[in-house]
C-alpha cells in the first residue's frame, strides 16, 4: 500500500485543499472486505491518546471494483483551522492520512501518512526570541 | 492585643482605611460569633431536652424549648447568610457592579465570541467567558477562589463545638456544677437519658472534654483566619482590549487590585501549560507542565486601600508562532494570566485568568489548492 501527496507537499495551512493518492497492490489470492480512508489528528505524549476525525470515507466490498486496485485512489478535503501541528514537552499533536484495509478473518492493515498543519514554533525558540519587557522589571 | 495590632499594621497608626479594615474584621467576626452562638445554644437545648426526656410524656418539648430551638436555628441561619454575603461582596464596589450592569447592550460582542468558538471545536472553550469591561472592552473572569477550605473548616468547627457543648453540660451536671435555678428546675432524670453511659462516668466525659475543647478552639481560630484571608485581600480585576487573542498580536491590559493591605510585590505573568491525563493502574492522573512563562508586569511596595484600588495599564504580545489553546478528552494546552502578590503576614495572593488563544488564521472562504 502506498500513500502520497500531490506534488510531494506534506505541509498545509488552515483552509488549504489537501489532495493525496493511495494505491493498493494486491496479489491474486488477496481479498479485501472494505477500505476506510480518514484524515485525522492525534495526540501523543504523556496523556492518553486522543483522536479527532476531520474526514472519513468507507468503501464496502460492493463498492470495490477491479479498477480500485489498478489505479491510484484520491482523497481530498479542505483543512480546518485547528488544531495545528504541535511539538510540546508532554504533548504532541500530529495530523495524518490513515488508510485501513479490512481483510478476511477480521485482519486489518493500516498505513499512516503524516503531514503538518500550520506553523507553530517550539516554546524554547519563542523564549529565545522574546525581548525583555520594561514594565515587567520596574520597581 | 498590641502584638496582634503590630502584626497586621506593622506599628502604623490608625488611618481611615484601617478603621474600615477593622469594620470589615468586626463584621466578619460578628457574623461568625452569631453562627457559633446559634450552634452552642442549639446544642445546649437539645442536650438538656435529651437528658430530661421522659418516655410517654406529653410535654417533653415545651413551648419555651421550641422557642429556644427556633432562636438557635435563626442565629445559625443569619450568621451563615451574613458570612456568605461577606464572601460574595468582598472587594467589589457597588459602583463597579452598577457600571457593568448598565453596559448589557454590548453583549453582542460576546455572542460573536460564541460563534467563533463553534468554528474551532478543538480550541479550549472558556469555562468562565469574559464579560463586558469598564475601562477596556472585555473583563476577564478569574478562576474561582477556593472557599471549600473555609466551608470545611466551618463544618468541622460546628461539629467540634457541638460535641464540646454536650460534653460540658454532662460534666457540669455530673459534678454538680449546675447550681443555677434554671438548671435545677430542669430536674434531670439521669437514669433515662441517652447519655447515661457518659453521665455515670463523669471523669471519662471530662477527659474527652479537654482535647475536644482545644480542637474546637483551634478550628474556630482557623475558620476566622481563613475568613480573613478571603476578605482581607480584595478582588483582582483584569480587562483586555480584545478577545479572543491570536499569536503575534499585541493587547492592552488594565489591572485593578482592591484590598486593605500593603503588597511587597505584585507580579503579572503570561503562562502556557500543557496538561496530560493518563491512566496509571486504577488511578487517573493529570500531569501539568509550564512550557512558557513571561513576566508582563512587576511593581514593589503597593498600598492597597478599600477606597482606592491599585490600577495600572500595560501592553503585552502573544508570541508569534505560539500554539493556540487546545482541549481534547485527555490533553489540554492552557494559556492564562497569573496575578501574584506578596504581603507581610498574609498568605500569597494568586489569581488566574484563563485566556482563549485562537489559531492565527481563520478558515478561508476559498480553499487554496497546492
Amino acid at each position: 500500500m502506498e500513500v502520497g501527496f500531490e506534488d510531494g507537499v506534506d505541509h498545509f495551512q488552515p483552509g488549504d485543499f489537501l489532495r493525496c493518492e493511495y494505491s493498493v497492490n494486491l496479489l491474486p489470492e488477496h481479498e479485501i472486505h472494505a477500505i476506510e480512508t480518514s484524515v485525522i489528528w492525534m495526540t501523543e505524549g504523556k496523556g492518553d491518546t486522543d483522536i479527532g476525525v476531520h474526514h472519513f470515507e468507507r468503501r464496502p466490498k460492493q463498492a470495490l471494483t477491479p479498477d480500485t486496485f489498478k489505479q491510484p485512489q484520491r482523497i481530498s478535503t479542505v483543512m480546518p483551522a485547528s488544531p495545528l501541528t504541535y511539538e510540546g514537552n508532554i504533548l504532541k499533536i500530529r495530523w495524518c492520512i490513515r488508510v485501513r484495509l479490512f481483510l478476511p478473518d477480521a485482519n486489518q492493515v493500516t498505513h499512516d501518512c503524516f503531514f503538518s498543519l500550520g506553523e507553530t514554533k517550539s516554546f524554547a525558540k519563542i523564549g529565545e526570541e522574546i525581548e525583555p519587557n520594561p514594565t515587567a522589571t520596574s520597581d | 492585643m498590641r502584638r496582634w495590632y503590630m502584626q497586621f499594621f506593622g506599628g502604623r497608626p490608625f488611618s481611615g482605611s484601617n478603621r474600615r479594615w477593622w469594620a470589615g474584621v468586626a463584621e466578619a467576626s460578628l457574623a461568625g460569633v452569631l453562627m457559633l452562638a446559634g450552634v452552642i445554644t442549639l446544642c445546649v437545648v437539645l442536650t438538656l431536652t435529651a437528658l430530661n426526656w421522659v418516655p410517654d410524656a406529653q410535654n417533653n418539648i415545651s413551648s419555651l424549648v421550641a422557642f429556644q430551638l427556633l432562636l438557635s436555628v435563626a442565629l445559625i441561619f443569619i450568621g451563615g447568610l451574613w458570612i456568605s454575603r461577606l464572601l460574595w461582596h468582598v472587594g467589589v464596589s457597588a459602583e463597579r457592579r452598577g457600571a457593568i450592569a448598565t453596559r448589557k447592550s454590548e453583549i453582542e460582542l460576546l455572542n460573536e465570541l460564541r460563534r467563533q468558538r463553534q468554528d474551532l471545536p478543538t480550541v479550549a472553550r472558556d469555562q468562565f467567558p469574559p464579560k463586558v469591561g469598564k475601562n477596556l472592552p472585555f473583563r476577564l473572569i478569574p478562576s474561582p477562589r477556593n472557599i471549600w477550605g473555609l466551608v470545611t473548616m466551618g463544618i468541622f468547627s460546628v461539629i467540634l463545638v457541638a460535641i464540646g457543648t454536650v460534653l460540658s453540660i454532662i460534666v457540669a451536671d455530673s459534678f454538680g456544677f449546675m447550681t443555677n435555678d434554671w438548671f435545677q428546675n430542669l430536674q434531670l432524670k439521669m437514669a433515662d437519658n441517652p447519655f447515661d453511659n457518659l453521665s455515670n462516668r463523669p471523669w471519662l466525659a471530662a477527659g474527652w472534654l479537654l482535647p475536644i475543647g482545644l480542637a474546637a478552639m483551634w478550628s474556630i481560630y482557623q475558620f476566622f483566619r481563613q475568613l480573613l484571608k478571603l476578605t482581607g485581600i480584595g478582588s483582582t480585576s483584569l480587562e483586555i482590549s480584545n478577545y479572543p487573542l491570536t499569536p503575534g498580536n499585541s493587547y492592552q491590559i488594565f489591572l485593578s487590585q482592591a484590598g486593605r493591605v500593603r503588597l511587597k510585590l505584585l507580579d503579572v505573568d503570561l503562562i502556557c501549560q500543557e496538561e496530560a491525563t493518563f491512566n496509571q493502574g486504577t488511578d487517573i492522573r493529570t500531569e501539568v507542565t509550564n512550557v512558557f512563562s513571561q513576566r508582563l508586569f512587576r511593581q514593589r511596595g503597593i498600598s492597597l486601600k478599600p477606597a482606592k484600588p491599585f490600577e495600572t495599564e500595560f501592553d503585552f504580545t502573544i508570541p508569534s508562532g505560539s500554539m493556540h489553546s487546545f482541549k481534547s478528552l485527555n490533553n489540554r494546552i492552557l494559556w492564562k494570566i497569573v496575578v501574584t502578590g506578596q504581603a507581610k503576614n498574609w498568605p500569597r495572593l494568586e489569581r488566574n485568568f484563563t485566556l482563549s488563544i485562537h489559531p492565527p488564521a481563520q478558515l478561508e472562504t476559498k480553499p487554496k489548492v497546492h
